[in-house]
């Protein structure tokens, strides 16, 4: 064995499965300050990720502009951007985060060269989570939106808020953008703005929902919808869910939520729609509810090819007055 | 079990086991020799192997020479099997797939690996070797841990990663110590071509 000096610790001169061995219990901040020290490093932190990044990447472009790394079990690692020079390679910790603050006159130029070099490097199969204020840097949207649209991969979890109506933007990045599963939309669109769900998308969720109208909620084909503030009326809602009994919309439906209903809009639902007595012979899904969520009614629907459902009034035990009406399939 | 208590025994220096249990020797690339329980070994897949294939009996192990480990010095094997008997009877880890990987250094481990560079590096190399898993997973968790919190330039002092200039520097000079056989290999295909032939080969 070649002598090895005291001081350092060569890592290079292991077997490269050790090598890898190390690499694997690195955090991601620690790897790609690592990749940072040589070309050499870079090269071989490339080859260990090469099968795929493990970790999840999330890109939040807000107050607080960051990239996040998600580990397992749940732990962040995290770059923050910022202005303040004093806070430069400055590592906040938190329970479940680590947070190492960088210093840019330019943040979102930063921000971008970061994130090209951290997904060449890592090889990530796809960004788990973007956040998009798009009030945050009014100026530069474009830039941003060229940017992600740049990025080929699949985005999992999208979420776009604005103050305005953005809706050619947010339009432009749904027709670029491939793989989004989930999508949340914040911003108040034009009663024009037409949706068309991404094929992929699972989970929909409107806050800013004057532009939903009932044949805009019958269009939307995610499996999960969810509607904070809704100006459905009640007869929409009655409709809708008409529909879905008489298996003319949303066969993929398994749960949709109105929030901010009155008792009436229950009332109406229920007296507009044929209950089914329950049969104790189905099998159906166990729906749990979370802690802070109470019902105070429900009954049970049959779609016309015997798919069953249950609509649900929900109270919110820390706000009384916030009632969701809630429709669970299966 | 303190490292010292460890039931490692250096052949020269402790009784023979009068337990029935079967204790295989081993030989270090510098002559030492170790007894290592059968219960011990299982925590190297390397050398379970061996001794599964050698099929040797009780009386095999005592009359056959000692099972030579050519390229681990005694220092190191000591280390190995010290480790190997502290942690016999326990399963191997297998990956339970977080990112990144979870390791935690025991006690025992870390007083075992308080040790210069040089001989842990030996001892990840001993682990590699023998495929004892937790081994190099709590050793190589040592080397990781060297990385925390450093800059890129900290992290070319402690893992003594030559920067880009060196790298640059370092293939130069192996460039110019190549050249004169280089020159040699050339002359040679000059002198054969003019002796007619169209191949160098």
């Amino acid at each position: 064995m070649a002598n090895v000096s005291k001081m350092g610790f060569p890592i290079f001169r292991l077997p490269i499965l050790a090598i890898f061995n190390v690499f694997s219990m690195m955090n991601p901040l620690e790897m790609i300050n690592f990749s940072m020290s040589s070309s050499k490093c870079k090269r071989i932190v490339k080859q260990f990720f090469c099968p795929g990044c493990k970790f999840e990447l999330q890109l939040h472009i807000m107050d607080g502009t960051s990239i996040s790394f998600k580990g397992t079990p749940t732990f962040w690692w995290e770059y923050e951007l910022t202005l303040e020079k004093n806070e430069d390679n400055i590592i906040k910790y938190d329970a479940d985060s680590e947070k190492l603050m960088k210093y840019s006159t330019n943040i979102l130029e930063s921000f971008f060269n970061l994130f090209k070099y951290i997904d060449d490097l890592m090889s990530f199969k796809n960004l788990g989570f973007l956040l998009f204020e798009m009030n945050k840097f009014p100026l530069q949207n474009d830039l941003i939106i060229q940017e992600i649209k740049n990025f080929k991969k699949p985005i999992e979890w999208f979420e776009v808020f604005s103050e305005e109506d953005v809706e050619n933007d947010v339009t432009d990045i749904l027709n670029h953008v491939k793989g989004i599963k989930h999508l949340n939309l914040s911003a108040p669109f034009s009663e024009n703005f037409e949706l068309i769900c991404p094929p992929s998308l699972s989970y929909l969720s409107i806050s800013n929902s004057k532009w939903v109208n009932l044949k805009k909620l019958l269009e939307f084909s995610s499996t999960e919808i969810r509607i904070p503030k809704s100006e459905l009326t009640d007869m929409d809602l009655c409709a809708f869910f008409q529909s879905w009994i008489a298996s003319e919309s949303h066969s993929n439906l398994e749960k949709i939520e109105i929030h901010t209903v009155n008792p009436e809009t229950f009332v109406t639902v229920s007296q507009n729609l044929p209950h089914e007595e329950f049969d104790n012979s189905v099998v159906r899904k166990v729906h749990s509810l979370p802690e802070w969520q109470i019902v105070l009614e429900s009954f049970s629907i049959k779609r016309n090819d015997g798919t069953w459902a249950t609509i649900y009034l929900t109270q919110h035990t820390m706000h009384p007055d916030c009632l969701t009406l809630e429709m669970t399939v299966g | 079990m303190s490292v010292e208590n460890a039931p490692v025994v250096d052949v020269d220096e402790a009784a023979i086991p009068v337990e029935k249990k079967m204790y295989y020797r081993f030989e270090s690339n510098d002559k030492k020799e170790f007894r290592v329980s059968e219960l011990a070994i299982q925590q190297s897949e390397t050398l379970n192997r061996l001794v599964e294939a050698m099929g040797y009996t009780s009386e095999d192990v005592e009359n056959k020479p000692a099972i030579a480990i050519e390229n681990i010095d005694g220092k190191t094997l000591k280390l190995v099997f010290q480790w190997c008997e502290h942690h016999k009877g326990e399963a191997i880890p297998v990956d339970d797939g977080s990112v990144p990987k979870i390791v935690e250094i025991p006690e025992f481990d870390a007083k075992l690996m308080d040790i210069d560079n040089g001989l842990l590096f030996k001892l990840i190399w001993a682990a590699d070797y023998l495929n004892i898993v937790q081994l190099l997973n709590v050793s190589c968790k040592k080397v990781a841990n060297m990385a925390q919190g450093k800059t890129p330039a900290q992290l070319r002092r402690v893992y003594l990663l030559p920067s880009d200039e060196e790298d640059e520097a370092a293939k130069r000079a192996a460039q110019e110590a190549q050249d004169p056989r280089a020159r040699e290999v050339e002359e040679e295909f000059e002198e054969r071509k003019r002796q007619g032939g169209n191949s160098f080969f």
